[in-house]
């Protein structure tokens, strides 16, 4: 065993290998910051590039990608306002608004610390408990995912903003908009009116990057009676590294449940970073004691979100690495790359390749050590962005969005979606509909369908759901989830009725 | 950024950078319209092609990944290309399939078939379970049994047929689950959650080895290489051939010049060393068919989709 | 997305019943137009052939999706007449749409050269198509000046022409070449 982790050491902590990690590093939190642009794309164009390399060696070079694209998606999410990732949708919650209120800074250092402790968390987990873990994650059937969706939908109630009713209005359009287009089962068409346009349905990334940046972009060029050519963010920059990387630790109850969330929804292959994060917020402002804080600029929501995305990289790999499953898209294409080099990667992984392995423990470390560095070093410079006058900013993201929804599947049609969709989403924006439900309802909703209706094709009799000890527990949870969040709202209302008199539609 | 961009075409140039020949086609990029997803199947085989592609032609061939409505998507955009040859695309036999439950009008004779370059032969498969743990047990539990095995398919889908064709040759009755891809496919087997399922050598390989899974019958003429102890369905009496071929093709109206052009190509990339080599380590089988032999297999696999069409709507 | 839905909070309390009704006439034509479509589409998917391979058809779960979208809407469409009665009705709607759209007026300028942009890619190519749209939309928000006019053309050509080179010779990503040119 040692031989095997001193021979997978002694690849990863080759120059040229370091070297091109730190490309990779680089390349991925770039990739991850401009809005459209996807850690998954990143690593499709890294792929060919590993063709040439030694298997650990590209291996390594892409978890750099990887680890550092889910820091990266942090920048625009708490600079502009816009997800730079699926996966980091609940960031923008609360370090948008901590950036605006002039502390941009210390905004951007709270999500790095989180990613980099819920990176390192989440290898921990993978090295110690892989085998045990993956095997839970592949017993678990349709009725469990089920189950498990249902739960996660119940989050909406912590998304709503002002409004029950236009949040749960604006998840079930998300749930909708996901049923257009091919059905997942037959791949008969669905709602598309027999147009090019529908045919091959809303994809999630142009949903995401219409719903949130084009939308956001509009209104950043709002005239509310002041000028509008002016820096998005205009105040002083102070980083607080250090106080931050306390401020972080101080909270580990906070930082450890969001780093497991994000290990657990990691290691359920088909789920994934765009969910974790929005659970991981969840959580914490349940078990806040001043969940009102939250969408305003709270660190403990930012932690959340940063940590449990972060988490979900090295909870993919446990499916990986124990089993040969690939965890999520990305996974799948690192396998690929294995075996393109003769390594089939499967059970027999840690005992066929176990310097691969112990190298692959390793170059996360490695990748997520990076990645800080990178962060720290480069902050000033990403904060700059801020600098930059609206006239610029605003057009240039525009752009990138185009290219990013345009190069997911090379599709013209998908830039009209987009357009539309972008359309919609300020509107909704503009009538003061929280977005946030609606994303999920559209990551949510394919894999609701496709695992009820496998769950009753592998046994038409309902009742399984309530059978099957896990998927039961799950239903439970999302039970208690619902009456949660009907008593902290109606509490809620309680408070505010004598002040305000009157409750804003809802 | 610069940095990445720097090192990132560096290394590209380092990759391209492939003997040029003396020949009038292709004098340009060839664009390679993969209709299916990145990191699938097609996408790995299709990218070891047009990486030998390159070196052969010393010109690039990028991939561009067009997924979307079983290939049809990246299809019909193809054929809205010009026909000069600079715009290549890839089939399978989830097109024929597609064609015949009515998901495309697209059918292979839309395209000019160039050559057939991977065949992956299918694999039935079993997960571990009390009832069978091989082929006849499996055809004796079942026909006892009708109903009680749950086959994992995409409905409608290349899999679909396949175990479909196993049905009609043994008179069975199997219940079907969805499931979209080989990996969930073989992920469900491992889990328990269906009996049986079509699978290939990079997906269940490993688990076979370990004793997880079981193969219980190959659909190739003879046993393969990666598997020698499984018998194929001949053997067990049942004549069909279950495998999924990938060929390259062209669209209607391309000269019969560049067409010939690019089959010499391409049979000169399929005997490259480092082609066979990865195309293996991929899990499929390195072949070239040309124009004639590749239209005279998809004729007739139309046909035998055509018969089993009838089983696979609703 | 937050602090646009505190700050309208923070206003709502402190405004006048009536623009509290005009706010809500909005959201009602919304609910309307939600729940309408909704309505459409959920007996679309009601038409959709069922399967005999399961006992959910392709159709059961947008059937089921879009019934709950429409009585959601419709609960709330009640809710906001009720609301439009209790704030007394609707004084100077014309007057308030007008202000609305005002202060949107970029943005409803920026969308529509964004709509105009997405419609003529296909033809010109992503680098033409781009440039001109960087252009004007740069200058759109600072206004025009020499220095304004000299900064735009510098980055509308770094992010049009250059952005297409980066993608098509480096990772082999090919932007929409545009018809006109085609070659």
């Amino acid at each position: 065993m040692l031989d095997a982790f001193l021979a997978g050491a002694h690849q990863v902590f080759a120059f040229d290998t370091l070297t091109y990690m730190l490309i990779g590093s680089v390349a991925g939190i770039i990739a991850a910051a401009i809005p459209g642009f996807t850690v998954t794309m990143a690593i499709i164009l890294t792929l060919p590039l590993t063709f040439a390399m030694e298997p650990l060696q590209g291996v390594s070079v892409m978890l750099s990608v990887y680890v550092g694209g889910y820091t990266g998606g942090l920048i625009s999410a708490a600079l502009l306002g816009i997800p730079g990732t699926p996966s980091s949708v609940a960031t923008t919650f609360d370090a948008f608004p901590m950036a605006r209120k002039g502390e941009p800074g210390r905004a951007l250092s709270l999500g790095v610390w989180a990613s980099f402790f819920g990176t390192v968390i989440s290898t921990i987990v993978l090295i110690v408990a892989a085998p045990p873990l993956a095997l839970i994650a592949v017993k678990l059937g349709p009725w469990e995912y089920f189950a498990l969706i249902v739960f996660a939908l119940t989050i909406v109630a912590s998304l709503v903003g002002n409004s029950l009713i236009r949040g749960l209005i604006a998840g079930v359009i998300g749930l909708g908009i996901a049923t257009i287009g091919p059905d997942p089962m037959m791949g008969k068409s669905r709602l598309t009116f027999d147009t090019d346009l529908l045919m091959p349905g809303l994809p999630f990334l142009v949903v995401l990057i219409g719903i949130f940046a084009i939308s956001q972009l509009l209104s950043e060029v709002e005239i509310h009676g002041k000028k509008t050519n002016q820096a998005l963010i205009p105040d002083v920059i102070d980083f607080k590294t250090w106080k931050v990387m306390r401020e972080v630790l101080m909270a580990p109850v906070n930082l450890f449940r969001s780093s497991m969330i994000g290990v657990l929804i990691g290691a359920l292959p088909g789920a994934g970073g765009s969910i974790a994060n929005l659970l991981a917020y969840d959580q914490a402002k349940r078990s806040s004691k001043n969940p009102e804080k939250f969408g305003e600029g709270c660190a403990d929501g930012v932690v959340a979100s940063e940590a449990g995305n972060s988490a979900t990289a090295g909870g993919g790999l446990i499916p990986m690495i124990a089993l040969g499953i690939p965890g999520s898209a990305v996974d799948a294409i690192l396998m690929a790359s294995l075996m393109v080099h003769g390594i089939s990667v499967g059970p027999r992984l840690i005992m066929d390749h176990a310097d691969l392995a112990y190298g692959m423990f390793i170059a996360m470390i490695v990748s997520s050590l990076m990645m800080l560095v990178v962060c720290v070093a480069s902050m000033r410079l990403f904060l700059r962005v801020t600098d930059i006058p609206k006239q610029f900013i605003v057009p240039t993201v525009i752009i990138c969005c185009v290219i990013g929804a345009f190069a997911l599947n090379n599709r013209v049609t998908d830039l009209y979606l987009l357009g539309i969709i972008g359309l919609v989403g300020y509107g909704l924006k503009s009538l003061d509909y929280p977005l946030a439900p609606l994303v999920l309802g559209v990551i949510l909703g394919p894999i609701a369908e496709t695992n009820l209706r496998r769950a009753l094709m592998s046994d038409p009799d309902w009742t399984t759901f309530f059978t099957r000890p896990i998927s039961a527990i799950l239903l439970a949870a999302a039970l208690l989830s619902v009456i949660f969040s009907v008593r902290s709202i109606l509490k809620m209302r309680k408070k505010n009725r004598p002040a305000t008199d009157e409750q804003d539609g809802d | 950024m610069f940095r990445k961009i720097a090192v990132a075409a560096g290394l590209m140039a380092a990759a391209f950078a492939a003997p040029a020949q003396a020949q009038s086609y292709p004098e340009k990029p060839i664009e390679f319209i993969v209709p299916w997803g990145p990191g699938g199947g097609s996408d790995t085989l299709m990218r070891i092609v047009a990486q030998g592609l390159t070196e052969e032609t010393g010109q690039a061939v990028p991939v561009i990944n067009m997924p979307g409505v079983g290939g049809n998507v990246g299809l019909a955009e193809f054929a809205k290309r010009p026909a000069d040859g600079y715009t290549i695309s890839q089939i399978h036999e989830g097109l024929l399939v597609s064609n015949q439950t009515g998901i495309t009008d697209l059918n292979w004779d839309s395209f000019i078939p160039v050559a057939l370059v991977a065949s992956s032969p299918q694999y039935l498969t079993l997960s571990k379970n009390d009832n069978f743990s091989n082929f006849e047990e499996l055809v004796a539990y079942a026909k006892a049994h009708p109903g009680a095995v749950r086959a994992g398919v995409t409905l409608g889908g290349i899999p679909h047929v396949h175990i479909a064709m196993i049905e009609e040759a043994m008179g069975l009755q199997f219940s079907y689950v969805g499931y979209t891809d080989t990996g969930e496919r073989i992920r469900a087997l491992m889990g328990g959650n269906i009996d049986i399922a079509i699978g290939d050598i990079s997906s269940a390989k490993q688990f076979v080895d370990n004793g997880d899974l079981i193969y219980a019958a190959v659909g190739t003429e003879e046993r393969t290489d990666d598997a020698p102890d499984v018998p194929t369905l001949k053997e067990l009496g049942m004549d069909a051939e279950l495998v999924i071929t990938r060929g390259v093709v062209l669209p209607k109206g391309t000269p019969q010049e560049t067409v010939d052009a690019l089959e010499a190509h391409i049979e000169k990339v399929m005997q490259r060393e480092d082609v066979i080599k990865l195309m293996k380590n991929a899990g499929a089988d390195p072949v070239f068919y040309g124009q004639e032999k590749y239209s005279a297999y998809l004729d007739k696999l139309n046909a035998t989709i055509a018969k089993l069409v009838g089983k696979l709507e609703g | 997305m937050t602090v646009k839905v505190t700050e309208a909070a923070a206003a709502d309390t402190g405004v006048s019943a009536a623009s509290r009704a005009r706010t809500e006439l909005a959201r009602l034509i919304s609910y309307i137009v939600f729940g309408g479509v909704s309505v459409v589409l959920s007996s679309m998917a009601a038409g959709l052939p069922t399967s005999r391979w399961e006992p959910l058809g392709a159709g059961t779960f947008p059937k089921l999706v879009f019934a709950l979208l429409a009585v959601l809407c419709l609960i709330a469409a009640v809710r906001s007449i009720i609301e439009i009665v209790r704030a007394g009705g609707l004084a100077g709607v014309g007057a308030a749409f007008t202000q609305w759209l005002y202060v949107r007026r970029v943005a409803i300028g920026l969308f529509v050269l964004f709509a105009v942009y997405l419609g003529v890619l296909p033809w010109t190519g992503f680098s033409l198509a781009s440039f001109v749209f960087l252009l004007i939309v740069q200058l759109m928000i600072a206004g025009v000046s020499r220095r304004t006019v000299i900064q735009s053309i510098i980055a509308a050509l770094i992010f049009s022409v250059g952005l297409n080179l980066l993608f098509a010779e480096v990772f082999n990503v090919f932007l929409p070449r545009g018809v006109l040119f085609a070659g």
